[in-house]
């Protein structure tokens, strides 16, 4: 069964489909949740409050946009809301890494760590720049789609996408240079 | 160069996601083959970008789906009872609030008893332990100031629908007052308010008469699930006039001296008008599509108040931590 005949049918009460679809969209929805809220368990919750929401509002849906546009957007929003009931509200305030932005060690980078380097440097991102940029360079969304989930202009996506982007080059310079040689 | 290499070099995110006029990818193109630097700058930013995109998917954790279909399968049970519920418990508030609006009931007589059973429903949904701190300091100011009003209250509930008559005048001049006390304090002070110090105690209407029966007060709050579709699309006019369907805020007393706060989310059709009307009021500004508010009781209804002109709808989150304030946050109704 296709996608949209999935939602057709979740829309219409079939609860078998809505569980497939929700359980189809939990990975994305907890991997965007991981890379937005920092913290795993916090990531777990909002996915989880994010696919609830999903469940019980299905027939919000109006299929202007992609299902996984509205999953996205849904969780971006939960995630917000959580990170300010944590008394943690980073959403608008840069964070102290970022103000002297530093390469990561040569010898860590050079490790088999990539993967942990490369998180630690998406996780120093002051968060709407790291929204901007897992949207975009991890989840796969256009800048379209990108400004329709959090609510803002392309415009400014363009540029939080490039800013974000350009901080992930200065933190982590000395490891891409090594692994991207000449 | 150097000024050109700066420019280029804005441009080179969205050159690689190719988003550029064709006139601009040509100057880009052009650019890094002539420029060493940019051309460096241009790999090294590819580089990041494809790292991104190979990073590796998490796994979900392994009882996460477990239990998020033990939450939907509790939502299927609850789906079933509470809307009744709720629907009856704020036409039977509306009711009784009719009722003693025109029975001209004694709001005083109502303070000594100081339990108001108007709102429980929403606050229900909360837990129920303190929600504030203790202030012993604040509440002996308070009682005294409940006590040296006393007398003023005490003529006020005698005349209960001429209490009704001078609401909307006092409504209005409000707002302008508490605006300056509200933008003068620092945010983290707002809490601390006293409000009996802003509430001239001649304010009428059924809300400000409450104001005299104590200094702690609830808000009855409107909840709405999340798939208040029918809700959702109704007339703004028809949720403005109707005070059983929420169209009011009202407040009340509770037996504990304890103020009482709650954490709403405000959904309003025009977030931009509500927004503006924010601003002028209270100097808060939209940012990224929301304004979040931290209001004492008093403020918190004048805010709910403005807010039904925007086509209000509000959710009441179920905040398990203490809330020091009421906690708003008001965005366009389309954004979830």
């Amino acid at each position: 069964m296709g996608e949209n005949s999935l939602i057709e049918d979740a829309k219409s009460g079939n609860k078998e489909a809505l569980e497939r679809l929700i359980e189809k969209y939990a990975p994305l929805a907890f991997n965007l949740s991981l890379k937005l809220m920092r913290n795993y368990d916090d990531a777990s919750d909002a996915a989880q409050e994010a696919l609830i929401k999903v469940y019980s509002s299905i027939k919000k849906f109006k299929g202007k946009s992609l299902f996984s546009t509205w999953v996205y957007r849904i969780t971006y929003n939960t995630c917000i809301d959580l990170q300010r009931k944590r008394k943690n509200n980073i959403i608008y305030e840069p964070d102290e890494t970022i103000k002297d932005p530093k390469p990561l060690p040569y010898d860590e980078a050079l490790s088999n760590e990539k993967k942990e380097n490369i998180k630690k440097a998406i996780n120093a991102l002051p968060d709407k720049y790291r929204a901007a940029v897992v949207l975009r360079d991890i989840m796969g969304s256009s800048y379209d789609e990108v400004a329709e989930i959090l609510r803002c202009p392309v415009g400014t996506v363009k540029s939080r996408i490039s800013r974000g982007r350009d901080m992930l080059k200065e933190m982590l310079s000395e490891y891409m240079e090594q692994i991207t040689p000449n | 160069m150097k000024n050109n290499c700066e420019y280029i070099k804005s441009l080179l995110s969205e050159y690689i996601d190719d988003m550029l006029p064709s006139d601009k990818t040509q100057e880009v193109h052009l650019h890094i083959s002539q420029c060493a630097s940019c051309a460096e700058q241009h790999r090294l930013l590819c580089a990041v970008v494809e790292e991104l995109k190979v990073l590796p998917t998490e796994p979900l954790p392994p009882d996460f789906l477990s239990k998020l279909s033990a939450r939907t399968d509790t939502l299927k049970g609850r789906r079933f009872s509470l809307p009744p519920l709720k629907g009856f418990s704020a036409v039977a508030a509306g009711l009784l609030l009719l009722l003693l609006i025109r029975t001209g009931y004694n709001y005083y007589s109502l303070s000594q008893i100081k339990t108001a059973y108007i709102d429980d429903a929403p606050i229900e949904t909360q837990n129920n332990e303190p929600l504030l701190p203790d202030k012993p300091t604040e509440q002996v100011k308070e009682q005294k100031n409940i006590e040296e009003n006393q007398d003023k209250s005490l003529s006020l509930g005698q005349n209960g629908i001429a209490v009704e008559n001078s609401s909307n005048e006092k409504q209005k001049s409000k707002p302008e007052e508490r605006t300056g006390a509200l933008q003068e304090q620092p945010k983290d002070d707002k809490i601390e308010e006293n409000s009996s110090q802003e509430s001239p105690p001649d304010e009428s209407d059924e809300t400000e008469v409450t104001s005299e029966m104590a200094e702690t007060r609830m808000f009855s709050l409107p909840v709405e699930n999340d798939a208040g579709e029918d809700a959702q699309n109704s007339p703004r006019a028809a949720r403005a006039n109707a005070p059983a369907a929420g169209g009011s805020f009202y407040t009340a007393v509770h037996d504990n001296d304890q103020p009482s706060f709650v954490s709403v989310k405000i959904m309003v059709d025009d977030f931009e008008g509500a927004a503006a009307a924010l601003a002028k009021k209270y100097g808060v500004k939209e940012q990224n599509g929301e304004v979040l508010l931290e209001l004492n009781n008093d403020d918190f209804q004048q805010v709910m108040n403005l807010m039904l002109e925007y086509g209000a709808r509000v959710e009441q989150s179920e905040e398990n931590e203490l809330l020091t304030a009421n906690k708003c946050i008001i965005i366009s109704k389309n954004r979830d």
